[in-house]
């Protein structure tokens, strides 16, 4: 018959596309304009959404607008859409597609949050994408935990477990201090624990620069470990990146969700021994696909 | 049996329950009890051959399960815990033969999924185009014409107006 891919029809193109993912999608897309057509079509981006979106839709605060399938998976990889009373916020991950979430601090479990002594105030912070966070003013143990149920994410998917906070200027002074204090973090899924040692200041890096030995370290040893050997996966030291909008996020730990089934609830928490002389404002948890280090290794 | 006459003229007799794989012959042989010969003006007598092996393979693998819990029931001996592993390890014998099964180069590749397709045969269009999607996985633009032997026929332009719409796609 001297096929080509050419001779399959639109619709078996579709369905071989809607079987990878936006990335690939996109660079299928841009091998010809036929392949181009293909890649607009509703059905192939029903695909990529999130088989309960409806569902999803449903929980919004505010109602999501959206001309098409694409469009709507563009709103929603685009920013995060606040759900449940505004209490969490749901997102897709644009090139895979996988369903995101962020905890806002009023679901999280704050040690001493609700003491008379008033180590925790809940603020509304108008560059929160929620009502209120949560404001640490007095030094106290920082031990946060975090639930997510499993079967609300999406399965074949490695996640990373985030938390996103601010520091607040008044403790400038103190921000070596805090850079270098170790903070143990963890993350359950049944018997699975993915644990880091993390830094919450995003700027230790400059000063650990001055000593390259520790700085390789860091980078070289989380990359390796990872890949080759996963049980190793664990006490990895993280250092706190700063995001795009300002916020400071770092990794708890990750984790996989084979089939949706083995989702049961997933854990997070932060946990530091000794005493914080900084006052981190803390946002939420923040649940996104794990990329920067999974990616780029084949 | 059942006769079905490829493309080329070439006759393959089959088991009424092999063709039956087919939702179209099995809409045929519905609507019409006593048909023993179909033509199928689609698909040559090559690409029938392989369909056809893909039909029969799984028409054993199930009716044999069903052969084995039968047994099972008739004989009431042992607990239930045996067919299920019977049915897993067939489940994953199958998975494997359907692996080493779609292990063809892509022109076959192509015909095969137009054949699924054309003759409606859900789980061979399931395997074909799941092959395909891996091909296609984690490859760029240039792999994916390369692969595929595509000419690229957007201008320097239109390539580049649709680069700078999602960036991050193409890094």
């Amino acid at each position: 018959m001297n096929s080509t891919i050419n001779s399959l029809p639109e619709d078996c193109l579709c369905r071989v596309i809607s079987l990878t993912s936006p990335r690939d999608a996109y660079n299928f897309s841009l091998a010809s304009t036929r392949f181009r057509s293909v890649v607009d079509f509703d059905t192939m981006w029903k695909a990529f959404l999130p088989s309960n979106y409806a569902v999803i839709l449903s929980r919004t605060v505010d109602p999501v607008m959206f001309t098409s399938k694409k469009d709507l998976f563009f709103k929603l990889s685009e920013s995060h859409v606040l759900i449940d009373e505004g209490t969490m916020s749901f997102g897709l991950e644009r090139s895979s597609g996988a369903k995101c979430y962020m905890i806002s601090a009023n679901l999280l479990k704050i040690f001493l949050a609700d003491a008379p002594h008033f180590y925790w105030r809940r603020i509304s912070f108008p560059d929160s994408r929620f009502r209120e966070v949560a404001m640490r003013t007095f030094p106290s143990r920082l031990d946060i935990v975090g639930k997510i149920n499993g079967k609300t994410l999406s399965s074949k998917i490695r996640y990373g477990a985030y938390l996103v906070y601010k520091l607040t200027e008044t403790c400038e002074d103190i921000s070596y201090t805090i850079g270098k204090m170790r903070q143990r973090t963890s993350v359950t899924v049944g018997t699975h624990v993915s644990k880091r040692i993390v830094f919450l200041e995003p700027f230790y890096v400059k000063y650990t620069l001055a000593k390259p030995r520790f700085f390789l370290n860091n980078l070289n040893v989380k990359k390796v470990l990872l890949y080759e050997k996963p049980e190793l996966d664990n006490n990895i030291e993280i250092i706190a990146k700063k995001r795009n909008d300002g916020w400071i996020e770092v990794e708890m730990g990750t984790f996989y969700i084979d089939k949706q089934e083995d989702g049961e609830s997933i854990q997070q928490r932060t946990i530091d021994n000794k005493e914080l002389k900084k006052y981190p404002l803390k946002q939420s948890i923040h649940l996104s696909r794990e990329l920067q280090i999974f990616r780029g290794i084949a | 049996m059942i006769t079905l006459t490829s493309s080329d003229g070439v006759q393959f007799d089959v088991r009424e329950a092999v063709a039956k794989e087919s939702q179209i012959i099995r809409d045929m042989i519905q609507d019409d009890c006593v048909i023993t010969n179909i033509p199928l003006a689609n698909v040559n007598h090559k690409i029938l051959s392989i369909v056809l092996e893909y039909c029969q393979m799984h028409v054993d693998k199930t009716e044999m399960e069903v052969n084995a819990s039968k047994h099972q029931t008739t004989t009431g001996e042992g607990s239930s815990s045996v067919p299920v592993a019977l049915k897993v390890s067939s489940n994953k014998n199958l998975n494997d033969w359907d692996k080493e099964f779609i292990n063809v180069d892509l022109d076959t590749l192509y015909d095969l999924i137009l054949a699924a397709n054309y003759l409606n045969i859900s789980g061979l269009l399931n395997l074909t185009t799941q092959a395909a999607a891996d091909i296609i996985k984690g490859k760029t633009t240039e792999e994916i014409r390369a692969t595929f032997n595509i000419k690229n026929d957007f201008t320097p332009e239109e390539e580049a107006a649709i680069r700078k719409e999602n960036p991050w796609a193409f890094e």
